[in-house]
């Protein structure tokens, strides 16, 4: 019989959390996270960047949220 | 799988194509009403020789006149005036972002799951998508009018594939082709006749060859494809397909038009493959899929 193995704390903390709340601290995080990438290595203008770091940064955030709430209803399962 | 990438080889040329069209003279909607008009009649033709099963009722024949008012008439119809108003490269991205968008509105609308693998695939596919077109970007082409006509195109097409999924419906893939590419070009034809002179439409041999490649190897043989694969696995995972189309679209451009390829865009390129790879692999595969 293969026992299951409980995810991280971290990772079920990360769950118990309301989703408005996830998105509050993934969305500055990612947000920044590709400005950088587009201020930085893809070389793009400021003004440029801040754009595309909130839409970039949005699409991951909202792909976060879907995956977190669909690996949490799998485990209830 | 050879199928999909197939698909997305087709996909990607008919950007090049669809403005090659464009600059030979013939005006967006007109140019995607008739070219839907003849790919329709063709497969209709088709459909009725061979006696595939059509709609027997009017809310079937109504159905498939929504879909694909949504696959066609406004996803391409859009994109075709929006195209004249985005580089290529941020095109390519906004057009990537459909796998994307599926994939948030797939666990509501269609039950599918988007777990931890499907998710990081599809983040990283993004990301390498940004990654290849970012020396692509930018540049007095972008509006922000057109960058978000081809977001509202895309919000059509996945409107389009979660209806056909939900809807399922069982005909051969001449007639469900036939009957939406029929139902897009009345709904492309007559804005068209309003809003485009006649006069504007400049026939060539240069246009013909675009509106024929763009019948025949996209509108008969893409969009089957694509239908074929939508109506075989999740909705999420054939969708994700649609990121190999900037990769493919690269390619092609270096092999006919000589554009130069840097070192960032194998870089890319590799991670798109990665990212597909996650998606495919998650949850059963595609043949336990096939036979649900």
């Amino acid at each position: 019989m293969t026992e299951r193995r409980e995810p991280p704390r971290l990772v079920l903390a990360w769950e118990a959390l309301p989703a408005w709340r996830q998105g509050a601290i993934a969305l500055p995080a990612l947000a920044l996270l590709t400005f950088v990438l587009n201020v930085g290595p893809f070389n793009q203008p400021l003004a440029r960047s801040l754009l595309y770091g909130a839409l970039e940064g949005g699409i991951l955030t909202a792909l976060l949220l879907v995956a977190t709430a669909g690996e949490k209803s799998k485990r209830r399962r | 799988m050879p199928l999909a990438v197939l698909f997305s080889l087709l996909w990607a040329s008919a950007f090049d194509v669809v403005k090659v069209a464009l600059h030979a003279g013939l005006p967006p909607l007109f140019l995607m009403g008739f070219r839907f008009l003849v790919a329709g009649g063709i497969v209709l033709g088709i459909a009725a020789g061979a006696r595939h099963r059509f709609p027997g009722s009017a809310a079937e024949w109504a159905r498939l006149g929504v879909l694909g008012l949504l696959n066609y008439g406004l996803y391409l119809g859009i994109s075709s005036v929006a195209l004249g108003q985005v580089s290529g490269g941020l095109g390519a991205v906004l057009a990537s972002t459909n796998p994307l968008m599926l994939a948030l509105v797939a666990p509501l609308t269609l039950g599918e799951r988007i777990g931890r693998a499907r998710a990081a695939g599809m983040a990283i596919a993004f990301l390498s998508v940004v990654t290849i077109m970012s020396s692509r970007l930018g540049g007095s082409l972008d509006t922000p009018a057109g960058m978000g006509l081809i977001l509202l195109a895309n919000v059509f097409l996945v409107a389009g594939t979660v209806l056909f999924k939900r809807w399922q419906p069982r005909y051969p893939l001449t007639v469900l082709n036939g009957v939406q590419l029929i139902a897009a070009s009345a709904a492309l034809l007559l804005p068209s006749l309003l809003s485009e002179p006649v006069g504007s439409i400049r026939p060539s041999w240069q246009a013909a060859g675009a509106l024929s490649y763009l019948v025949f190897a996209i509108s008969l043989g893409a969009m089957t494809i694509w239908f074929f694969m939508l109506r075989s696995g999740d909705a999420s995972r054939a969708s994700a397909y649609f990121f190999l189309n900037p990769v493919f679209g690269l390619f092609l451009g270096a092999l006919l038009l000589s554009e130069p390829l840097r070192p960032l865009d194998f870089v890319g390129a590799a991670g798109v493959g990665v990212g597909l790879h996650l998606v495919q692999r998650s949850q059963a595969g595609w043949r336990a899929t096939l036979g649900r």
